[in-house]
């Protein structure tokens, strides 16, 4: 029973009170840059859930093999080869997707989101690797997506593709570009704060 | 070649337009830590695509293009490893981890771009790197002192930073 309550524990915090993007600052790379869209956002947040899922369990096991001083470089090259895989994938079935992420769709290797996290795989064997991996990723797509949809909303007036505000709204081109990305992540964050802080305090 | 140079530093600018590498900018540094970085991930950019541009060359030739982001990782882990070397301190982690050695070197092949051309903005890219690292030394001072809503303290206010400074470089839009 202990055991089970510690591993939803893990899954759960990393959806929420540790969501990687908003709390930790882990992957926010592509959490600015891909996410124009609502479904970009949903795409590059697809993508890294799976490289996440296969890299946290090859970590786990190369660790046992490798020196520590060894470890970054080497991680680093396995998470190349499952990027590599995910890229000739996604390009064969979802050619859209592919295209829209781009030179972000290879910079996945680096993000800081995977290697963190397979830091902590590491340490703490493969199955709360593995649990913890399934919590992150879908706090890392979660996140994503509200970036995505915040700027989307606020940018083209649409979400997920469809209308949704009024005629008269006004879009703010500043949300496509760079600058708009650094503040809807800057106020998802705050809100994120906001939240978790009161909550801590409340318990 | 001196547009390349400059659009890299300024309009491209690696973390303020293109994205890559915006990490370092959410915790604090002192100025030294930030010389140091970014003298490393330049030097790294600069060597790293001086030997990336030949191998996709290679690879391409052999139709193996699609290792390229394997190929080249390899590539920058290696010289990461050197440059570490050299600037002792600096964690690997730190450089070979930093997006925008592999942004760059990637970018570099795929938009065609000649053998020098590329390393010019490599270089380029590094140095955009460094003046946005620097500014935010500044940036964190300031923002010490400075009387910011609870939930937007640490990260947010930086990005809001970061904004608000991204904005103040479409200034230099035209200038390449």
């Amino acid at each position: 029973m202990e055991q089970s309550k510690a591993l939803s524990h893990v899954f759960i915090k990393g959806i929420f009170s540790e969501n990687p993007v908003l709390r930790l600052m882990l992957g926010v790379v592509p959490a600015l840059a891909v996410t124009v869209t609502a479904r970009y956002g949903l795409y590059m947040g697809l993508a890294v859930f799976m490289v996440l899922l296969a890299s946290n369990l090859a970590v786990a096991v190369l660790a046992k093999f490798v020196s520590e001083r060894a470890m970054l470089g080497s991680s680093l090259l396995l998470i190349a080869g499952f990027v590599v895989m995910l890229q000739m994938l996604m390009q064969a079935f979802v050619p859209e997707a592919a295209a829209a992420l781009g030179v972000f769709l290879p910079l996945i290797v680096v993000n800081t989101l995977l290697l963190g996290r397979a830091g902590f795989s590491a340490k703490s064997g493969g199955l709360r690797g593995l649990v913890d991996a399934f919590g992150m990723g879908l706090g890392f797509v979660l996140a994503l997506v509200l970036v995505g949809s915040l700027r989307e909303i606020l940018g083209a007036g649409t979400w997920f593709g469809f209308e949704v505000m009024p005629e008269s709204f006004q879009t703010m081109e500043i949300f496509n570009m760079a600058p708009g990305a650094f503040f809807a992540l800057a106020v998802l964050m705050a809100v994120a704060n906001k939240i978790f802080k009161q909550s801590k305090g409340g318990a | 070649m001196w547009a390349i140079f400059l659009s890299a530093i300024l309009t491209d600018n690696v973390i303020l337009a293109r994205l890559f590498g915006a990490d370092p900018i959410l915790s604090k540094h002192k100025m030294g830590t930030v010389l140091r970085l970014s003298g490393a991930v330049t030097l790294v950019m600069v060597v790293a695509t001086a030997l990336t541009w030949p191998l996709y060359g290679i690879l391409s030739e052999n139709g193996l293009s699609y290792l390229k982001v394997l190929a080249f990782m390899a590539v920058i882990v290696l010289v990461s490893w050197l440059v570490a070397f050299i600037f002792r301190g600096l964690g690997t982690g730190a450089i070979m981890a930093n997006s925008g050695i592999l942004g760059v070197t990637l970018l570099n092949v795929l938009d065609g771009l000649s053998f020098w051309d590329s390393l010019v903005r490599a270089l380029g890219t590094g140095l955009g790197f460094l003046v946005v690292l620097a500014i935010f030394v500044g940036v964190q001072e300031r923002l010490e002192t400075a009387p910011v809503p609870e939930s937007f303290k640490g990260a947010p206010i930086t990005l809001i930073t970061a904004a608000l400074l991204a904005i103040s470089f479409f200034g230099f839009n035209g200038i390449g």
